[in-house]
C-alpha cells in the first residue's frame, strides 16, 4: 500500500479539517441552541414563534440545501455589501451552516431539559433574591445541561458526520480529500474504506468524551 | 413638621417600626376559576412567631408564598418591612433580600455542595467576598450542626440534614423574616425532631417567623399566635393554648380532631 503513504497525509489533513469544523460548529451551535432554547422556554409569544419557525425550516429543508443557501446567500450578501465579488471562505460558511442546523435541533433538546428542572429550584433561587440571569446560569442551566447531554451527544456525533456534507462547497475536509485521493490512486474502495475507519475512530473518541462529560455532570446526583 | 423631621420619622419607621413586619390587606388569588385566597387580612408584628395551619388546599402555601412574591396576588396589598410588594422589581428584590424561605421539599441545589448552596446568594445578591460569605456560612452550618458535611452534596445527606442545610442557607442572608412552608412534612418521623429543634433554636432570636405546620408541639412552644385557614380564608386566630385547647369554629374543631387522631 505504498500508494497511500503520500496520499495518507492528505487524508489525515482532511480529517483534521473535519475535526476543526466540528469543534467550531459545536461551539457556535451550542451557544445558539442554549440561547434559542431559553427563548423557546421563557420569551414572549412573537419571539417564541420566530424561533419555532426557524426550527421548522431547518427540520423541513434538506441539510445540503441549507448549506448551499447559506454559502451562495452569503456570497451574494457580502458581494453586495463590499461592492465587488467576494469569495466566501468555505470554512466559515461551512461552520456557520452546520451551526445553524445544529442550533435548531439543540434548542429543542435544551428546552426539553429546562422544562424538566423542578420548579422548586427556580422558586428557591427567587426566594434567595437571585436575579433571573444568575438563576438561569447557576441553577437552571447546570441541571438542564445534565439532562440535555444524552440528546446533545447524539447531535454532536451527527454533526461530526455532517461535516462530510460541506465537501460540496469546496472545503477539503475528510470526504473531499478522499474523493481527490481516490481519483488520483484509482482505488476508491480502499480510500473510502480508510475514510470510514477514520470517521469511526473520531466518533468513537467523541463518544468517550461525551461519556466523561456525562459523569462530570452527574456529580451530586445520586 | 419640617421636611427633615418627616424624613427622619419615615426613616425611623423603616428601620425599627416596620422592619420584620408583614401587612397583608385584603389579598385575593385565583388559579384559573379556582379561588385560592379570598380577602385575607393579616398583620404580623416584628419578631412575632406565627403558625399557620389548616386542611390541605386551604391556601396556606399560597398565602405564605405571597409574602415574598413567589406567588403574585391578584388584589389587595402586601407590605413587607414597610416596602410594598408590587410589580416594581426593585421593591421585590429588596424584600427578597430580607425574607428567607424554607420549603417542604428542601429545594437545595443538587449540583452544588452544601457550602456552595450557602455561599451563592450572599456572594451574588449581597456582593460579599467568598471569604466573608464562607465565615457566615460555616457559622450557620455549625448552628444547624452540619458543619462537618459542608463539602458533601445534598444527595449524600438524610432528609433531616438536607432541611437543616436549607435553613442554614436561608439564614446566611441574615433575613429579618423567615417563612417556612411545612418544613417537616416531607421528613421521615425520626428526623422531624432534629429539624423542629433547629427551628426552636432560631425562634429564640428576634427574627419574625411565619411557619405553616401541623406540629402542635412546636406551635405550643414557639408560636405567639396560630391562624387557622380554610377554603382560602382565615377562619380563626388565637394564641396556641387557646386555639388547640378550645377551638371556637366547628371547622377548626373538625380539623384538630383529625390531626389528633
Ligand atoms: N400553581 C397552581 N395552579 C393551580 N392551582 C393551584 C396552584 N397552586 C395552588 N393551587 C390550588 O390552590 C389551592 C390552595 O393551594 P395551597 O398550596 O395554597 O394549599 P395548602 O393549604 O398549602 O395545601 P397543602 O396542605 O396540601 O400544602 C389548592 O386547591 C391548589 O390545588
Ligand atoms: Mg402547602
Amino acid at each position: 500500500m505504498t500508494v497511500f503513504s503520500g496520499y495518507g497525509i492528505q487524508l489525515l489533513h482532511g480529517a483534521v479539517v473535519s475535526v476543526e469544523v466540528t469543534i467550531a460548529a459545536l461551539i457556535v451551535g451550542t451557544v445558539l441552541g442554549i440561547f434559542l432554547g431559553a427563548v423557546k422556554t421563557y420569551a414572549s409569544r412573537p419571539f417564541r414563534y420566530a424561533v419555532e419557525a426557524y426550527t421548522a425550516i431547518v427540520r423541513g429543508v434538506p441539510d445540503l440545501i441549507i448549506i448551499y443557501l447559506i454559502y451562495f446567500g452569503s456570497t451574494i450578501a457580502l458581494t453586495k455589501l463590499a461592492g465587488e465579488y467576494v469569495d466566501v471562505n468555505g470554512f466559515m460558511a461551512g461552520v456557520f451552516a452546520l451551526a445553524f442546523i445544529f442550533g435548531a435541533y439543540a434548542s429543542d433538546v435544551i428546552r426539553g431539559a429546562i422544562r424538566q428542572v423542578p420548579r422548586g429550584q427556580t422558586e428557591a433561587a427567587m426566594a434567595l433574591g437571585l436575579s433571573s440571569k444568575v438563576c438561569f446560569i447557576k441553577i437552571v442551566m447546570p441541571q438542564a445541561w445534565r439532562l440535555a447531554l444524552p440528546g446533545f451527544g447524539n447531535l454532536s456525533i451527527i454533526l461530526l458526520k455532517q461535516t462530510s456534507l460541506i465537501s460540496v462547497i469546496g472545503l477539503e475536509e475528510l470526504l473531499r480529500a478522499s474523493s481527490v485521493v481516490s481519483g488520483a490512486t484509482r482505488q476508491p474502495f480502499y480510500v473510502y474504506s480508510a475514510a470510514a475507519v477514520i470517521y469511526l475512530i473520531l466518533t468513537g473518541v467523541a463518544t468517550l468524551g461525551l461519556r466523561y462529560a456525562r459523569k462530570r455532570a452527574d456529580r451530586g446526583f445520586a | 413638621m419640617t421636611n427633615n423631621a418627616l424624613a427622619n420619622s419615615a426613616q425611623a419607621a423603616g428601620e425599627s417600626g416596620q422592619s420584620g413586619q408583614i401587612k397583608v390587606v385584603g389579598i385575593a388569588k385565583r388559579f384559573g376559576p379556582f379561588q385560592a385566597l379570598s380577602d385575607v387580612n393579616l398583620e404580623i408584628a416584628s419578631g412575632e412567631k406565627l403558625v399557620i395551619c389548616g386542611p390541605s388546599g386551604s391556601g396556606k402555601s399560597t398565602l405564605i408564598r405571597c409574602m415574598n412574591g413567589i406567588e403574585g396576588h391578584d388584589a389587595g396589598t402586601v407590605v413587607v418591612n414597610g416596602i410594598p410588594l408590587d410589580k416594581v422589581k426593585a421593591n421585590r428584590d429588596q424584600i427578597r433580600r430580607e425574607v428567607g424561605m424554607v420549603f417542604q421539599s428542601f429545594n437545595l441545589f443538587p449540583h452544588m455542595s452544601v457550602l456552595e448552596n450557602c455561599l451563592l446568594a450572599p456572594m451574588s445578591v449581597k456582593g460579599m467576598s467568598r471569604r466573608d460569605a464562607k465565615d457566615v456560612a460555616m457559622h450557620f452550618l455549625s448552628r444547624v450542626r452540619i458543619a462537618e458535611q459542608a463539602l458533601k452534596y445534598p444527595s449524600q445527606l438524610s432528609g433531616g440534614q438536607q432541611q437543616r442545610v436549607a435553613i442554614a442557607r436561608a439564614m446566611c442572608m441574615k433575613p429579618k423574616i423567615l417563612l417556612l412552608d411545612e418544613p417537616t412534612s416531607a421528613l421521615d418521623p425520626e428526623m422531624v425532631k432534629e429539624v423542629l429543634d433547629t427551628m426552636v433554636g432560631l425562634a429564640q432570636g428576634g427574627m419574625t417567623m411565619v411557619c405553616v405546620t401541623h406540629e402542635m408541639g412546636f406551635a405550643r412552644e414557639v408560636a405567639d399566635r396560630v391562624i387557622f385557614m380554610d377554603r382560602g380564608s382565615i377562619v380563626e386566630e388565637a394564641p396556641p393554648e387557646e386555639f388547640f385547647g378550645n377551638p371556637k369554629t366547628p371547622r377548626a374543631q373538625d380539623f384538630l380532631a383529625q390531626i389528633l387522631r
